[in-house]
């Protein structure tokens, strides 16, 4: 199973997600901003960032493209959660870097499948 | 994974959101596991927990914790830990009938429960909601709860209506001896055995081991559905270091109805082959494999039945229509539930066995919600379709 860091400044949303992806067979690590997803990247290499836009401090947009200027972890795949509707939204993550957009809300075990392919195209198990 | 210390043993349980606390007890078959859908829709607007009983899952497997007393003793002392005052139950199977028997005990510090798929049987001529005199909590049958220990007598103070053995024999209604029926058929259909005559499947094993029936030389009449003919050499009881030793025989047309309390065994006889089977086969094994056969064994005496008519609080009764492993009540029973109190609302999801919040996700996950939070819990019903909203 996957390493996953989680960027989410919502505490309900990210012990939820948390908590649905460690039950799912994943390592989650967890951060509240995008400054503190940056910080932590390096240190626990992660196989994948979920990351939520709007976050203070960082914002998502700009964690990413920190995170795709640092050579040890510009591989690792960014998804970022966006909410319905935000159409550009989606673009502006995409251009930053993002591999893919995950739509808010979502349901638990749709958030699970997702990830699972995504994990499965970049050959993680 | 959380864990806290009780009785120098450890309990494992499980807390995601904020807000009311709500807590869910799982049942015989699995552990806190099949609660995480639930958990993760409930988590937006309730702080909900769900723990191991005893023996199950992560928690710890002292034998001596095994009795029904000690699960009750558990939800106790785990609400004390906790520091939850006031708690919304949810409880399933053995966790329906230990959250019962908590709520019966302390009504008020429960003011809401959920019971689902409990274990209803009769222990006692049909109860007249009109004439129903509850026994105080204080002078409820108490169950066999150390395994070494013996079966306590019925206090004196029991109903008067449960004197003769005749009369606390079990009972199980024509219409729920053929939904059983029914149920295992299909079930048996599935797994491509037709099952045997209900008197051929009831007959027991000859290398049962020593039940309390034999050891009090009384002759046991239990009312033990057809089993699934790829199913009728399971032992009755899986061999255990020691067997409680029981002086007096009290009603137990739980034991009866199961017949064998083999976990895995009990698993494959009752639910669907499928990912639902193949996880809870992996929280079952998890699980000690005395915790079912000692559990349903200090059973003796409830009455689950005769506590739930007497809460006060409002309270949602849940089954699964072919639920064969805890059958829902027959339509007499049913009629007799919702006519013996208020706030009273008994509800039977038509497609489902045993596990109606893995069965049905999304409409049992709404029900809890509409049972926490509505007026009257007699006015909710199954709403199929439902989205839940992050933000």
């Amino acid at each position: 199973m996957a390493k996953i860091l989680i960027a989410e400044d919502e505490r309900d949303i990210r012990d939820l997600i948390e908590f649905t992806l460690k039950y799912a067979g994943h390592e989650v690590i967890k951060a509240s901003n995008g400054a503190e997803a940056v910080e932590l990247a390096p240190q626990v290499i992660p196989d994948l960032i979920l990351m939520d836009v709007r976050m203070p401090r960082m914002t998502g947009y700009e964690a990413c493209r920190t995170l795709k200027n640092m050579d040890n972890v510009k591989d690792i795949p960014i998804v970022f959660l966006s909410a319905k509707g935000q159409q550009s939204e989606m673009d502006t993550g995409l251009d930053a870097g993002a591999y893919d957009y995950i739509l808010k809300p979502f349901a638990p075990d749709q958030l699970t499948r997702r990830i699972a392919e995504i994990l499965t195209k970049f050959g993680i198990e | 994974m959380s864990a806290i210390t009780i009785e120098n043993d450890l309990v494992h349980y499980e807390v995601l959101g904020r807000g009311r606390p709500v807590i869910l007890v799982h049942g015989w078959l699995g552990s806190w596991r099949y609660w995480i859908p639930a958990m993760q829709q409930l988590s937006m607007k309730y702080r909900t927990y769900a723990l191991d009983l005893w023996g199950f899952g992560d928690s710890g497997k002292d034998v001596q914790h095994f009795g029904f007393a000690s699960q009750v003793a558990l939800l106790d002392a785990f609400m004390e830990k906790m520091g939850i005052a006031k708690v919304a139950l949810v409880g399933h199977g053995l966790g329906a009938a230990v959250a019962i028997r908590y709520a019966t005990q302390h009504p008020d510090r429960v003011p809401r429960l959920m019971v689902v798929c409990p274990p209803l049987f009769r222990m006692a001529p049909p109860i007249n909601p009109l004439t129903a005199n509850p026994t105080p909590a204080n002078q409820l049958p108490q169950p066999a709860d150390t395994p070494s220990g013996t079966v306590p007598q019925m206090p004196e103070l029991a109903p008067p209506d449960v004197q003769t053995e005749s009369e606390t024999m079990p009972v199980k209604s024509e219409e729920m001896r053929k939904r059983i029926e029914a149920a295992l058929a299909a079930r048996a259909k599935e797994a491509g055995s037709a099952p045997k005559s209900p008197r051929e499947a009831a007959t027991p094993p000859t290398d049962q081991p020593a039940t309390e029936e034999a050891a009090t030389g009384k002759t046991a009449q239990p009312h033990v559905p057809a089993l699934p003919e790829a199913l009728s050499d399971v032992p009755v009881m899986p061999k255990m270091e020691f067997q409680p030793e029981v002086q007096v025989q009290q009603a137990n047309p739980l034991k009866e109805h199961l017949g064998t309390l083999d976990p895995l065994a009990l698993l494959e006889k009752h639910v669907e082959a499928g990912p639902d089977l193949d996880k809870l086969k992996t929280e079952v094994t998890k699980a000690d494999r005395r915790v079912i056969a000692l559990s349903v064994e200090s059973y003796a005496g409830v009455d689950t039945l005769r506590e739930l008519y007497a809460l006060p609080m409002p309270t949602l009764a849940v089954h699964g229509a072919n639920d064969s492993f805890l059958p829902p009540p027959d339509a007499e029973m049913s009629t007799q539930l919702k006519g013996a109190r208020p706030n009273f609302n008994l509800i039977v999801f038509p497609n489902n066995r045993h596990f109606p919040m893995l069965e049905s996700i999304a409409p049992f996950t709404r029900l809890v919600l509409d049972f926490l939070e509505a007026p009257d819990v007699s006015k909710i019903t199954i709403k199929e379709t439902w989205e839940r909203r992050v933000r």
